[in-house]
């Protein structure tokens, strides 16, 4: 008996043990199997290297435009300040057959970070038939195949597909080439300025003057479907709001007001237009209702509240108002009611405008005697001014909501507006060339 | 004093002995007292026997449990399975459908059908059987300058966009024998006609808009040709090839390789003594981290917070990427977005592995660092490891 007890203790202080020491082994081991999990965060902003290789032709009849097609790729990328072109003498492989496989060696010593080919063939309809390609060069495989078909006078805007392919598919943005910008083109001193709409793509190509649309015109805007725009015209004496269709040309006036009617922009659907209308000194906003032009009051108050524009999902809208002493920027919903103040910084705000993305809101700041084109989150926070200058005005964002066109004038009688762009990161300040002095830009949505 | 030590001596000696003469002291402390059940052993063919004639017994066991998670509803939930280990799809991104493992097929370009309104014209085969146009009726570029006042009728026929049909998504990479060395095929001649769509010549009216269809991902397997093409002697035709193609036979024969012996996860270095290795410490770890950082670059949308994106790699002995990173998990921001952040990552773990960052990680926890999962943010959100 005392012998099965003694044994019956040691094998239990043996189980013991081998328990511990199967707990002390095992831990390690089972910590082994699960991976190891690291968090990368705060990445670096750095234009992309990529390589646009020379489109193959089925004719050297189409040389010139596969070319042409080529130039306006690179410079859509290389505009949008987030790619790198890499030069050709830099290239290694001269030459890659459209459907053949890249050696992704010769480009990642290149640095190249992506690459694209393209055929441009014609039809038997005589179109343009554009394939492209897109390459990422470290995952060696192909992230975009696309073919295009258009008229051979359409090249332009196959290249800005083509871009906007290439664009979307490599940052994760929206695309924004194919669209166009209508502004407001000056030309005459400054105390006599001519002042008529003009709509070009939104690299200055193709520039149109629309007609019409002459003598002191201001604040176009473009309509979601990209075939209309509104705008003020002082025609008759008082500022009014106009509504230009593009694709007949016709115009009409919206509305008979007593007083002014200005700073007006569609809702996100087109369905409705919202405008500030001032009588008897006192600014309120409406919204017209395009189909039946019934007219709704959305604010009333003894204030000024104008530059509307709505969220994209067409639940509100945001102001600029000085109802609390000083001109702040208001949000409220779209069929009226209250408002919520969303700027508390120093200075004053105007002339909002929601991002497509409905994340941000860019606005105009005047501070400390200058102007300054800003962006901040739709409650307010996160506020960050983009530029500075004399003066800085008019805020547009692209259709992705990524680039911010806006106008700039300098100081003095010889004082010229031009067109300036930014990404919304801060980076990237170009000025869009147009003939003339221009102010007052809105861009257009891509092009269908 | 004496007598307490008299007292504590007797009582050490009292333990003593009940541990060593047969008194558990646990034995009554166990509330599940040991039943004990004798056992005999059965042979194979009993056993057949016993349980063909055994009724049958339905489970009922869900039945049981269903009272107390329906009744009480402070009870925990159910442990959710580690997503880490065992990673959800990620039906948005569709990484994991790409062909990640094998680049593209460009052999046989498999142009998908047009869109059904405006047909397309059927894809050729190769160069050499595109039909030799007409002139192009190119316009070249219009003057920026303004040209005089003019209406706009060209805006009023302004051409639309078909939508573009989704994306064909080739089939997942199969391991390639990329060993056999063939002939370079000659681009010239025809493509075999089964890898060719064919489409017939549009008929329909001509819409004056470009239209947009997407060229399909090629075949991964064709990784396999183009490998074999690169390395296979070369015809005259042949001859702009570049002259490292080689390298990418080697490479591609290497990626091959892992990619069938993906499914069988390694073993630890060093047999089962490696099995022990301890973890990656917490400053191991930061360094991985900082390594990795210096080459991530992602130029996307970074509004939404949220947005992240984990890759997994599974790293060899000699501190280099068996086959592809993988995406384990995506948030924020939409599919476009973590698509990139994806690919941004990914492009970081290759230039990480390429300048050695992962060289320096000890050998001896290759265990804990054979898989990594790397999370990737935008935004700082400061220190983490």
């Amino acid at each position: 008996m005392t012998d099965n007890r003694w044994a019956s203790t040691m094998r239990r202080l043996a189980a013991g043990f081998m328990l511990v020491a199967a707990m002390l082994a095992g831990a390690p081991w089972a910590e082994a199997q699960s991976p190891t999990e690291i968090v990368v965060s705060g990445a670096a902003f750095q234009p992309t290297p990529i390589a646009v290789l020379p489109f193959e032709t089925g004719s050297p009849a189409l040389a010139q435009a596969a070319a042409d097609m080529v130039g306006v790729i690179e410079a859509d990328l290389e505009r949008s300040g987030l790619f790198r072109i890499i030069p050709r003498t830099a290239f290694i492989s001269r030459q890659v057959a459209f459907d053949s496989l890249p050696v992704f060696a010769d480009w990642r010593a290149i640095n190249a970070d992506a690459m694209v080919t393209g055929r441009v063939m014609q039809a038997t309809d005589g179109r343009l038939t554009v394939q492209f390609r897109v390459f990422d060069t470290d995952a060696q495989q192909q992230i975009e195949g696309l073919q295009l078909l258009a008229d051979p006078g359409d090249w332009r805007r196959v290249a800005h597909k083509v871009a906007d392919g290439v664009y979307a598919k490599l940052t994760g943005e929206g695309p924004y080439f194919d669209s166009r910008v209508v502004f407001v083109d000056e030309t005459g001193p400054k105390g006599d300025r001519r002042k008529r709409l003009a709509i070009m793509d939104q690299d200055g190509a193709n520039l149109r003057y629309l007609p019409g649309a002459e003598g002191l015109v201001l604040t176009p805007r473009f309509a979601p479907n990209d075939q209309s725009i509104l705008y003020i015209s002082y025609e008759s004496g008082t500022p009014q709001v106009y509504l230009l269709n593009l694709d007949t040309g016709q115009r009409e006036r919206l509305g008979s007001f007593p007083g002014m009617t200005f700073a007006p922009r569609f809702s996100p659907d087109g369905s409705q237009v919202v405008m500030s209308l001032s009588q008897e000194g006192n600014t309120d906003l409406y919204a017209m209702r395009l189909a039946d032009r019934q007219v709704r009051r959305l604010t009333n108050s003894p204030s000024i509240e104008t530059s509307a524009s709505f969220s994209p999902d067409g639940s509100q809208i945001v102001f600029e108002s000085d109802r609390g002493g000083s001109q702040q920027l208001y949000v409220m919903p779209s069929s009226g009611g209250p408002a919520q103040r969303i700027s508390f910084g120093q200075g004053n705000y105007g002339t909002p405008v929601w991002s497509p993305r409905g994340d941000t809101i860019a606005f105009t700041k005047i501070l400390g005697g200058r102007f300054h084109i800003g962006v901040m989150r739709t409650d307010g926070t996160d506020e960050r001014l983009l530029s500075s200058s004399f003066l800085d005005e008019g805020p547009t964002f692209s259709p992705n909501g990524r680039v911010i066109a806006f106008f700039r004038e300098s100081p003095g009688q010889q004082g010229r507006a031009q067109l300036m762009s930014i990404d919304i990161t801060g980076r990237n300040l170009r000025v869009v060339p147009t003939p003339n002095a221009a102010s007052d830009p809105a861009w257009s949505p891509v092009r269908k | 004093m004496r007598k307490g030590a008299t007292i504590s001596g007797a009582m050490h000696l009292g333990i003593l002995a009940l541990v060593l003469f047969g008194v558990d002291i646990f034995a009554d402390r166990d509330p599940y007292p040991l039943a004990v059940t004798e056992v005999e052993l059965v042979d194979g063919a009993n056993f057949d026997a016993a349980v063909s004639t055994a009724p049958m017994v339905r489970n009922e066991g869900p039945a049981e449990l269903s009272p107390q998670s329906d009744t009480d509803p402070t009870a925990p939930e159910a442990v959710k399975p580690d997503v880490a280990v065992s990673p959800p799809p990620m039906p948005r991104l569709a990484v994991a459908e790409r062909p990640d493992e094998s680049p593209p097929n460009l052999s046989a370009l498999q142009i998908p059908p047009p869109p059904t309104d405006v047909p397309t014209e059927a894809p050729r085969p190769s160069i050499a059987e595109i039909p030799s146009p007409d002139p192009l009726r190119h316009q070249a570029p219009e003057p920026e300058s303004p040209p005089a006042t003019e209406p706009l009728p060209a805006l009023a026929s302004a051409p639309s966009i078909s939508p573009a049909p989704k994306p064909v998504v080739a089939p997942e990479a199969e391991p390639v024998a990329a060993a056999t060395p063939e002939p370079v095929p000659d681009e010239t001649k025809d493509k075999p006609e089964t890898e060719a769509t064919t489409q017939a010549e549009p008929d329909a009216p001509i819409a004056a808009a470009p239209q947009e269809a997407r060229l399909p991902v090629a075949k991964p397997a064709d990784l396999a040709a183009a490998a074999q093409a690169s390395s296979a002697p070369k015809p005259a035709a042949a001859s702009e090839e570049p002259k490292n193609k080689p390298d990418e036979t080697e490479q591609a024969a290497a990626e091959a390789k892992p990619a069938s012996k993906a499914a069988e996860p390694q073993k630890p270095a060093g047999g089962s003594s490696a099995a022990f290795a301890a973890a990656l410490s917490i400053g191991e770890k930061d360094a991985l981290r900082l390594g990795i950082k210096r080459y991530f670059v992602f130029n996307g949308n970074r509004s939404d917070r949220s947005l992240q994106v984990t890759v997994e790699i599974q790293l060899g002995q000699d501190a280099k990427i068996i086959g592809q990173p993988r995406l384990v998990r995506g948030s924020g921001g939409d599919a476009a977005t973590q698509d990139a952040l994806f690919r941004a990552g990914h492009r970081a773990l290759r230039r990480a592995e390429n300048a050695g960052e992962f060289n320096r990680l000890p050998r001896d926890k290759y265990a804990s660092w054979q898989i990594i999962h790397v999370t990737f943010t935008p935004e700082e959100i400061g220190f983490q490891s």
